[in-house]
């Protein structure tokens, strides 16, 4: 406590109680607030008693706001988060629910109204010919020219992401042999393609 | 004149307001950890209101001076 006046030491002394609160205490650690009191020991009016009141009753607001919102922030994101799971614990995204509604007498799933059995969106949007997908005139040509079969491994593997394995269950062939066919399918369509662009090169 | 006066008590109100959300910013951050990440943004916005609405409503009147606190503390 150096530095400090003998009033202000004889203050503090006097008062004990008072400075041993936590409060006070973190109140008195700081510089501007010792110099308030010191200044009123010095010289004691209503100015500086005041000043000294004032100060100190912002301080204990604001200490006392702060303490109260962090542990309002803590409580309520606990109770925020335990809502939240009980929300979708009673709320889950099940899509074969069974219907009991009254109107839909049918004792069916979700999942029955969702889907139409008797219209095929996927060949709607997205025709799983691969000749379908070709912009290009030359190239559709020298794909239309290849063996059906060809076409239909190009067609499975590009257009729907099949993988050989898929494609030789479905043809009851070994997937090397899928490998193969596919692999000579792009070659013919590398050379007609090279032949092409250098035939028309040479016409120029 | 009035007004103007009232007009300056809401802007100090509100930079009094924002300061303390400032203030509490990291413990909000640190506290959106307590939540699944997809509800972590609307754990801050509730926290936001929460803290605005409860700063409004609380209340000061029984916060002691310095004398009175004083006094209270050397007395007890």
């Amino acid at each position: 406590m150096c530095g400090y006046t003998k009033r202000l030491n004889d203050f503090i002394a006097n008062h004990q109680n008072a400075f041993n609160e936590p409060i006070l205490q973190k109140f008195h650690s700081y510089r501007e607030n010792v110099v308030l009191l010191e200044n009123y020991l010095e010289n004691p009016n209503d100015e500086s008693k005041e000043q000294l009141d004032k100060c100190f009753k912002e301080f204990f607001k604001k200490s006392r706001l702060m303490k109260y919102i962090t542990s309002l922030i803590h409580i309520f994101a606990v109770d925020f988060d335990k809502k939240r799971k009980h929300h979708y614990q009673k709320n889950q995204l099940i899509v074969d629910q069974p219907m009991t509604n009254e109107e839909t007498e049918n004792n069916g799933t979700l999942l029955d109204t969702l889907v139409f059995d008797s219209f095929d969106y996927l060949e709607e949007v997205l025709p799983t010919n691969i000749e379908d997908h070709i912009s290009s005139q030359k190239m559709w040509e020298i794909i239309s020219g290849l063996p059906n079969k060809q076409k239909e491994i190009l067609s499975l593997f590009y257009v729907l992401n099949f993988s050989n394995k898929e494609i030789a269950s479905l043809f009851q062939e070994t997937p090397q042999n899928i490998s193969k066919q596919h692999l000579s399918a792009l070659k013919t369509i590398y050379k007609k393609y090279v032949i092409q662009e250098e035939d028309h090169n040479n016409e120029r | 004149m009035s007004d103007n006066i009232k007009r300056d008590d809401k802007t100090l109100e509100e930079e009094d307001v924002n300061r303390v959300l400032e203030t509490v910013k990291p413990k909000i951050k640190k506290s959106l950890n307590n939540t699944t990440p997809q509800d972590r943004d609307d754990l801050e916005q509730e926290l936001a209101l929460k803290i605005i609405e409860k700063k409004e409503t609380m209340d000061f009147s029984d916060v002691p001076g310095f004398w009175e606190f004083i006094n209270l503390k050397s007395n007890a």
